[in-house]
Parts: C-alpha cells; sequence; structure tokens
C-alpha cells in the first residue's frame, strides 16, 4: 500500500480508536447501576451512530449516482452499503452482550434495535440487487433508487416502530438520556461516536477505491484479451 | 421552419482510461446531453405526406462496461427518401448501433442529430424500431388488439377500417386471424408481419428495421418490399439491418459498413 | 414535456392496454386469492381456540400479515408483461411521458389488487369468528384499506421496476418489499385496531397520518423515480 497523507490518517484514526478503548475497558470507572458490563456502549452506541448516519451517506451516493450517472457513485455506494451493513451487524451484536445481563434476555423487541435490525436487512436487500444485476448504467439508476427508498424510509420505521413500543410496553428499562450520565461518561461517548464514524468513513474510501481497482483489473484483463 | 435537434453525448460512461488511476478521476466523468431542441412544440403527428427527414450521426462511439469498444466514430448522414442498409458480420454492433438510434442505448461519444423541416420533432419520436429478436407483441392478446395499442400510444387515431387494411395488406385477413385468436397461436413468421404491420400503422418518418426479414416466407418478402417502397415515395428514411437482404437490396440507396 | 392531452391520452391507451392484458388470464388473479386463504387457514389452524381479547388482536395481526404476503405476490409481476417479447424496450424508443406510464400501471394494479384485498379481509373476518357482520364500519375500514393500498402500490410499482432486470427477481423482491413495509403494516394494524374497539378518531390518528405520510412520499417518489428507470 502507498503511503500516502489519507493512509496515514486512516492509520492515526485506528490509533486513536484503540486509545479510546484502552481508555473505556481500563481507565474509566465503573457504572453505579450496571457495574463493568455498561463499557459496551462505547462501542454499541458509536456504531449504532455510524450505522444510521451510514443511510444518509446512502441517501448521498444514490442522489449523486442518479444526478451525474458516474460508474464511481456505484462503487462508493456499494462501498456505503457494505460498511453500513458491517456497523449494523455490530450493533446487533453488541446490543445483545449487553442486553443479557441487563434485561436479561439476549433479545429484546427495543425499538432502537427493531430498527436496526431492520436496517440491516435492508442492506442486506441493497447488496443483493446490486450483486445480482449487470454492470453498467441499469445498475446505477436500480440500486440507486433503492438507496433512496431505504433512506427515506429509515425515519418513518423509526418513528413507527418507536410508537409501537411506547403503547405495548412502559417505558424501557434502558435510558440513555444525557441527564442520567455522568459528564465524563458523557463526554467520552461523544468522542467515541465521532472518532468511530470517522473510522466507518475511512472503512468506505478504502472498500470504494478496492472496488475500482478490482473493476479496473477485470477490465484490463478482457481488453488484454481482446474478448 | 427548421427544427434541429442534436444531442450531443459526451459521457465517458465507464471510460478506459488506465493512466489516471487517482480515486476522484472516475469521479469527474462528465454527463453531458446537450439538447438543442426546444421541447415545447406542439405535435403534429401523422401527417399522411411525410416531410423530409434528416438524420445526422457524428463520431459516435459506444463498448459496454466491459470489454472493448464496439462502435468507433461511426459517421452517418441521411436524407428523406433514402433506404440505408447497414452491414457488417457478427458481432460488429449492427444491433447495437441500430439501439442507440432508437434511444434505447445512451453512447458514449458523439452526436445524434434529427432535422425536420416539419415542426413536430423530438429526439426519438420519429423513429419506429423492430427489434432482430422481438417482435414487441403480447401473445395473449389478439392482432386488433396489439395493433390498436401500439400506433395510439404515439397519438395517431387508428380506425378499425385502417388496421384491417393493413393487415389484409400482410395476408392476416380473416376474423378468426384478426380478433379470435391470441398471437400466442401465431407463427414465427405471422408474429413477424403483425410486427411489420405495426411499423406501418405508425407513420413515423424514421423506420429503424433490425432483421426485419426474420421468418418471412416470399410472400411476406415481397409485402415488405412494397412497404419500404412506399414510405421511400413519401420521403421517409427507412434504415435495415439485414444479413440476407435479397429483393430488398434493389432499394437501397446506401450503404453502411460497420466493420468494428 | 407534453401537453396534458397527450400525457392524458398516453395514460389512458396504455391503461387499457394493461387491463386487457390483465383480463386475458384471470386465473391468474386467483393466485393471490389462494394464497391468501390458504395462509389464513395455516395461521388459524396454528394458534387455535384464543381468548375473545386475544382473538381480537390476533385477528388483526393475521389480516394485514396475510394481506401484505398476497399483495408482494401479486406486485412481483406487474413488470412480466414489460418482459415480453421485448414490449418495454419497444415502449422506451416511443418517448412516453415516465408519468403517464407509472399513473397507468399505479391505476391498474391499485384497482386490481381490490381483487386480493377484499378476499382477504373476508376470508379473515369469516375464518375468525369475529362478532359483527362485514360491513360493520364500512368506511372506516374502506379508508384503511385504501390508504394501505395506495402506499404498498407505490412502493410495489417502483420496486418491482427495479428488481425487472435483476437475476433472481422472484427472492428479491420479498426482501426488499417486507422490510420496507413495516410501517405500513404497524399503522394499518393499529387503525383497524382502533375501528374495532370504537376508538376512531378520524384524521387526528397518529397511525393514520404516518400511513398518509408513508402514501404521499412513495407517490412522489414513485413518480419522480420511475423515470429513471425507463430512460435511456
Amino acid at each position: 500500500m502507498n503511503f500516502s497523507i489519507w493512509n496515514g490518517l486512516g492509520r492515526l484514526l485506528l490509533v486513536a480508536v484503540l486509545y479510546l478503548w484502552y481508555q473505556s475497558i481500563f481507565v474509566l470507572p465503573p457504572d453505579i447501576h450496571q457495574g463493568e458490563v455498561y463499557r459496551i456502549i462505547y462501542l454499541h452506541v458509536p456504531a449504532a451512530f455510524a450505522s444510521f448516519a451510514l443511510a444518509f451517506g446512502l441517501l448521498g451516493t444514490s442522489l449523486y449516482g442518479l444526478a451525474t450517472k458516474s460508474p464511481g457513485s456505484e462503487f462508493a455506494s456499494k462501498a456505503v452499503a457494505e460498511i453500513g451493513f458491517l456497523f449494523t451487524l455490530l450493533t446487533l451484536v453488541t446490543g445483545s452482550i449487553w442486553g443479557k445481563p441487563t434485561w436479561g434476555v439476549w433479545w429484546t423487541w427495543d425499538a432502537r434495535l427493531t430498527t436496526t435490525f431492520i436496517l440491516a436487512v435492508l442492506y442486506a436487500g441493497y447488496l443483493l440487487l446490486w450483486s445480482s444485476l449487470p454492470p453498467g448504467l441499469g445498475r446505477i439508476k436500480s440500486t440507486g433508487i433503492l438507496g433512496i427508498l431505504i433512506a427515506v424510509d429509515v425515519p418513518i420505521i423509526y418513528k413507527s416502530v418507536t410508537w409501537w413500543r411506547t403503547l405495548h410496553q412502559p417505558p424501557s428499562m434502558m435510558r440513555e438520556g444525557g441527564s442520567t450520565m455522568a459528564p465524563e461518561i458523557l463526554s467520552h461517548l461523544i468522542v467515541s461516536i465521532v472518532a468511530l464514524t470517522l473510522v466507518s468513513l475511512y472503512l468506505v474510501w478504502r472498500r470504494a477505491d478496492n472496488l475500482k481497482t478490482e473493476w479496473m483489473i477485470e477490465v484490463k484483463t478482457l481488453n488484454q484479451l481482446g474478448a | 421552419m427548421t427544427l434541429k435537434i442534436d444531442l450531443t453525448f459526451q459521457v465517458r460512461y465507464y471510460s478506459i482510461d488506465f493512466e489516471q488511476t487517482g480515486f476522484l478521476s472516475i469521479y469527474t466523468q462528465i454527463g453531458t446531453l446537450v439538447d438543442h431542441g426546444k421541447r415545447s412544440h406542439s405535435m403534429r403527428p401523422h401527417d399522411n405526406v411525410l416531410g423530409g427527414a434528416v438524420l445526422e450521426v457524428t463520431n459516435l462511439s459506444f463498448g459496454y462496461s466491459l470489454g472493448r469498444q464496439i462502435l468507433v466514430n461511426i459517421n452517418l448522414s441521411c436524407q428523406g427518401g433514402e433506404v440505408v442498409h447497414i452491414k457488417g458480420s457478427n458481432g460488429r454492433g449492427k444491433s447495437t448501433f441500430i439501439k442507440i438510434l432508437a434511444g434505447l442505448i445512451r453512447p458514449q461519444v458523439g452526436t445524434l442529430s434529427w432535422t425536420d423541416d416539419q415542426k413536430v420533432m423530438m429526439p426519438f419520436e420519429t423513429c419506429e424500431y423492430l427489434a432482430a429478436e422481438h417482435n414487441g407483441l403480447n401473445d395473449e392478446l389478439t392482432a386488433m388488439d396489439n395493433l390498436r395499442f401500439w400506433p395510439s400510444l404515439k397519438g395517431a387515431q387508428v380506425t378499425d377500417p385502417l388496421v384491417l387494411k393493413v393487415l389484409e395488406r400482410w395476408g392476416l385477413s380473416g376474423k378468426l386471424i384478426q380478433s379470435n385468436l391470441t398471437i400466442a397461436r401465431f407463427s414465427t413468421g405471422m408474429k413477424r408481419r403483425l410486427a411489420l404491420a405495426r411499423v406501418c400503422l405508425s407513420n413515423s418518418r424514421i423506420w429503424l428495421l433490425d432483421e426485419p426479414t426474420y421468418g418471412l416466407d416470399t410472400q411476406g418478402l415481397s409485402a415488405l418490399k412494397d412497404m419500404i417502397q412506399d414510405h421511400k415515395g413519401k420521403g421517409g428514411l427507412t434504415l435495415v439491418v439485414s444479413h440476407e437482404p435479397g429483393e430488398l437490396s434493389k432499394l437501397f440507396t446506401n450503404t453502411v459498413e460497420l466493420a468494428g | 414535456m407534453r401537453e396534458g392531452a397527450s400525457t392524458f391520452s398516453q395514460f389512458k391507451t396504455i391503461f387499457r392496454f394493461l387491463i386487457l392484458s390483465e383480463l386475458a388470464n384471470k386465473e391468474r388473479m386467483l393466485a393471490p386469492v389462494m394464497f391468501s386463504g390458504i395462509t389464513l387457514i395455516l395461521l388459524s389452524f396454528g394458534v387455535g381456540d384464543l381468548p375473545k381479547d386475544i382473538n381480537l388482536d390476533f385477528y388483526n395481526t393475521k389480516l394485514f400479515v396475510t394481506l401484505i404476503l398476497a399483495l408482494s405476490l401479486f406486485f412481483s409481476r406487474v413488470f412480466d408483461l414489460d418482459r415480453k417479447d421485448g414490449i418495454h424496450d419497444l415502449m422506451k424508443t416511443y418517448n412516453l411521458n415516465p408519468f403517464s406510464w407509472f399513473a397507468a400501471k399505479f391505476a391498474l394494479v391499485f384497482l386490481v389488487s381490490w381483487s386480493t384485498c377484499i378476499p382477504t379481509f373476508v376470508f379473515a373476518k369469516l375464518f375468525s369468528g369475529i362478532s359483527g357482520d362485514i360491513f360493520s364500519n364500512f368506511w372506516q375500514t374502506l379508508t384503511i384499506l385504501s390508504a394501505t393500498l395506495a402506499g404498498l402500490t407505490a412502493m410495489g410499482v417502483l420496486l418491482s421496476a427495479i428488481v425487472m432486470n435483476a437475476d433472481s427477481r422472484a427472492l428479491l423482491f420479498p426482501v426488499l418489499f417486507f422490510p420496507l413495509s413495516v410501517p405500513v403494516l404497524l399503522a394499518a394494524l393499529h387503525c383497524n385496531d382502533h375501528i374495532l374497539q370504537g376508538r376512531w378518531k378520524g384524521l387526528s390518528d397518529g397511525w393514520l397520518q404516518i400511513l398518509l405520510i408513508f402514501d404521499v412520499t412513495y407517490v412522489i417518489l414513485g413518480a419522480i423515480l420511475f423515470s429513471e428507470t425507463v430512460e435511456a
């Protein structure tokens, strides 16, 4: 891999995230109510934030793709969806791990978890559609439209699911309100959110570059074969 | 009054330019569709006398996203009243070329321009396209239903007697064939005749026929010849892709060979 | 792009052609109905007899889940006609107004989906032993069902246009359709629940608002984005 400023920044980011995790696990004090297990929120909450932020990233790349029909937008969209899928999975897994000691169950139909789950399915559906279409203008359009549909639907899904839970269940045990959190925990959480979101963007960028290189090798080979 | 419509394609779609390896270079592709024509003209379609239609193609290039360029720098200029034969061996992009003219595929580079002295032109509007492998027929409906659909989609007034007349000309007369039998029961040749009858009914100025002779018998071939002759006489332009033009070759006024 | 009359006449022509094609094979329309009947029977067998208050909830769930399943079956073949014999490509060369094309598809699918919706509704009511005849709360129920169908239809048409050229359409369509229709399912369920319990508040009901927001969003998105799928 060539060393460039961007790569350097990326590595710096990874180091920063590792440092933040070290802080979360060993340095910060345990929570009064939840004890040590609460530390997983430094991974869970940022991952959740990043996966929802990437849904809007997908909206951006999709709109860009439909407006310009640029092939590059295709790779960017695919990369966003892949990293988004990864982060939704991360959110679901960490949510379950956190849920077991806190709620006593691995899974509960919490509004946020449910929405994340649906988002994961939608990312997977996007990737399925992407891979089952032949490359070209048609794929840019089809996946672009789906990207917009997903991004527009996510807020509606979130609204309806939240409402559905509040009607059927007493308010969730989990209270993530800033007021109940110690200030040092809150500030650390915010830094973690920013850091992991930047990491997700870095990963998207690397992955898109990767996809582009893959495609170029394919075309070049075909050209050499004279196909 | 002359209305001219130019479509200039500069879409370097999937540009095969490997020297620029920067990530952002692929984002800076230009995709402009320059349209000099005004799009708000009132439509006056299907006059009985067709005006002189001119199609001009300049520097047209196209290649599918993976693989070599199929069409490189194609130039073509033709007038109304011409019958142009497009030929070339297999895989030279004849069908692709005619699809680009019909507006189904967007070329990467080049200019397509239609000029017409009757102010009814819109890009692709005056073209009637016949695909090589498809007839555009719904096989669950009858011949009459299919033939009523396509011309009226272009805003033409299609009366039943007119449709019957055209069907008669193509040897598809008889109540049973016209409105009792679904297309699924038709033979290959009969379907082709029906598709050609559709082209005939449309009264478009430019006909783009991809392998029109496919499946036709001698009677059908002579009907096709008459049909193109008629169109030529009215000042229409016909582009024919055909490997074995046979009798049709007497009509050709111009030949384009795609060498690839 | 075109004058209004021309757009409307295109709409009429396409709509007429679609209706004719739909009616050409009436048996095809039976498939979603049979499907919903069977699904309802299986669900009822699987759960058995329930206490009255739970039975009402279950009836509701059964009705709308079955409806969405059956409709997805119907929506997934919206573009089957276009795939036939190059009809879609030929229509593309006609430089149609994409809006009239979308409107014709939408109108047809919306109308024909009632042929799935009404039997599902009747079956669900009959099989659940819910008191009250089928025509009780007629107008409220009609409103909910129309709002449900409108949003789902717009989304279904757009989605099936997207997956039209994909390799595994039959698999892809439900995978994309079900998660996207979650808000509709929840909203329709709650609206119907309010009707059955006599707590119908009309437009001030938040769930009906969600349903209508979904409808408006998807009809607008469909009208705008459909043009992308039909242009070269």
